[in-house]
């Protein structure tokens, strides 16, 4: 992993710290570490503290910072960040339980199956294989709520980002794109190739933590029919 | 106490100050796109400045008071009025029940706030009362007003019946908000380097700054669309990962066009950072519109830290004036 990192400001009120440029699961599980520890400290005025791929950035109350603290809120934030990437070793990531999710491949849901069959050469069994073969890492949330981008894809199933269709990708959808795959919580629009659903829910809006899957988490998929989808489906209709 | 919709506007939710704390998740911060205004708004009626306020777009909902109010209007002008009477922005307005307000024209601005003394009875999600389309939480039922919604005033007890006569249905107290600083030069946007910067070509550089780029009718609470000259990077972006954006990041579209993101927008953007709009200067970027230019300024962080920090004492300077002014009133 790289030793080097930079510091950036993200306008007057936010900072980055970066490392490298290149996606990288021991970097972004240090990122998501060093989140963890940020949580902990008390700091002042932090708003947000968001790890991604190979960043994390700390959103700040500017005036907070400046009405309490003698440094200016620039050098006060940077320095937490410093602290936190000199101080923060990550866990192995075989140390975390591996969070099993079914989904089912049936052409019911696999929405965009011949594009991945084009833009891949492969046999759809062999795509549904390479799917389930590896474990993935939460390497970050966003796009929307609750979506976590899961990292990463063998490379034999890179597809482009298609154009944004019309038509919404239904919530559960499991999209893939580029190195990554990712989860709609949400029936919303959006470019990544749909391949199969989950009947499962990663977002509980009433929950005071809403996301069930955070950055680090370790995901694995595994297939289930038509009628086990079904049955399933019922069962957290109805919690 | 409530108000009632009698025609539904075309975006006018609830908003706050935003939802922080929750930006790791994938949940935006969102909140009033104007932030000052919706502040001032609040100040005015004696409300905290953490308070939901109404944040309408033009075409705006026709709103029926079915209680009488102390009310707060600021930030765009559309020539509002009560029944057939207009109302001044940026003043304090006690109005009577069964009154209609509407908004008839756009003079300028993008986005008007309406605040109630007291508040609204409406559902706090994850610490804010902000709307979030995508969840459909927080706001009134998560989402934009509908015509036929009711939407319920927050326990509140107004003491100025005696005050007034009887065949008033609209009293302006007598002091208003001066916002005039914050707005001024409306065209002008001052804005930070980002991390990209560097990556434009000289000419990109010069043209960005010493030109004229022009609002698009896509305009949304995500973003602004601008219209420019074609801006181009040095080389190809090999920077693909995203990483986090804020209200007012200016990014550089593939097709060489700029976005300016708002208050809606995704948590994280794979576009090259070229700036960002100054926190203190947002409030002028919300009220543009479609088919007016902005040109960019830079400015250091150590500058646009003061300016935003004296915005805030105005603030402060407003609501404890505000309070005092109130008080034989309440």
């Amino acid at each position: 992993m790289s030793k080097e990192f930079e510091i950036f400001p993200i306008g007057d009120h936010g900072i980055t710290l970066r490392c490298g440029r290149a996606a990288d699961l021991a970097v972004n599980g240090k990122m998501a570490a060093m989140a963890d520890w940020l949580r902990t400290q008390h700091i002042a005025g932090i708003r947000d503290i968001i790890p991604v791929y190979n960043s994390v950035t700390i959103i700040y109350n500017v005036s907070e910072i400046s009405r309490t603290l003698p440094e200016t809120p620039k050098a006060y934030i940077s320095g937490w960040l410093k602290k936190a990437w000199e101080g923060v070793e990550p866990k192995p990531r075989t140390d975390r339980p591996v969070i099993q999710i079914p989904v089912c491949y049936d052409d019911s849901y696999a929405l965009n199956k011949q594009y991945v069959v084009r833009h891949t050469g492969l046999e759809w069994k062999e795509i549904v294989e390479l799917h389930t073969s590896k474990t993935y890492q939460v390497c970050m949330l966003g796009f929307l709520p609750g979506f976590p981008y899961l990292g990463l894809l063998p490379e034999v199933l890179t597809v482009p980002r298609k154009e944004t269709p019309r038509t919404p990708v239904p919530a559960g959808s499991i999209t893939i794109c580029d190195r990554q795959t990712g989860i709609f919580p949400f029936t919303h629009r959006g470019g990544w190739a749909v391949i199969g659903r989950t009947p499962e829910n990663f977002f509980d809006a009433s929950a005071d933590n809403p996301a069930l899957l955070k950055v680090g988490d370790q995901v694995r998929f595994y297939s289930i029919t038509v009628e086990e989808f079904r049955e399933r489906s019922e069962k957290s209709s109805d919690l | 106490m409530s108000i009632a919709i009698v025609k539904q506007g075309i975006m006018d939710t609830f908003q706050d100050n935003g939802r922080y704390g929750y930006q790791h998740l994938g949940i935006t911060p969102g909140g009033s796109v104007d932030r000052f205004a919706a502040k001032v708004v609040n100040a005015l009626v004696g409300n905290s400045p953490d308070e939901a306020v109404l944040e309408l777009h033009f075409p705006a909902a026709q709103i029926l008071f079915e209680y009488d109010a102390l009310i707060a209007i600021g930030g765009a002008d559309w020539n509002p009025m009560i029944n057939d009477r207009p109302i001044p922005l940026w003043r304090p307005i006690f109005i009577r029940r069964n009154t209609l307000l509407q908004f008839p024209q756009i003079v300028n601005g993008m986005r008007c706030y309406l605040a109630l003394a007291g508040g609204w009875n409406i559902e706090k999600w994850l610490g804010s009362y902000s709307t979030q389309p995508i969840a459909e939480k927080g706001g009134f039922k998560g989402r934009k007003l509908l015509t036929g919604d009711r939407i319920e005033f927050r326990e509140y007890h107004l003491n100025w019946i005696s005050r007034v006569h009887d065949d008033h249905i609209v009293v302006p107290l007598p002091w208003s908000a001066n916002v005039g600083e914050i707005y001024a030069n409306p065209n002008s946007l001052s804005y930070i380097r980002g991390h990209e910067w560097d990556l434009l070509t000289e000419t990109s550089r010069y043209a960005f700054s010493t030109q004229p780029f022009i609002v698009t009718q896509a305009a949304d609470r995500m973003g602004y669309h601008l219209q420019g000259p074609h801006l181009h990077l040095k080389m190809p972006f090999d920077d693909p990962l995203p990483s986090v954006v804020v209200s007012g990041t200016i990014q550089l579209q593939p097709t060489g066009q700029l976005t300016i993101l708002s208050a809606d927008h995704q948590t994280t953007g794979a576009f090259p950072k070229l700036g960002h709009i100054i926190s203190a200067q947002l409030p002028k970027f919300a009220q543009l519109r479609p088919g007016q230019p902005i040109r960019f300024y830079p400015i250091e962080q150590e500058q646009a830290e003061e300016m935003l920090i004296e915005s805030e004492n105005l603030l402060d300077i407003l609501t404890e004036a505000s309070r005092e002014n109130l008080k034989p009133y309440l």
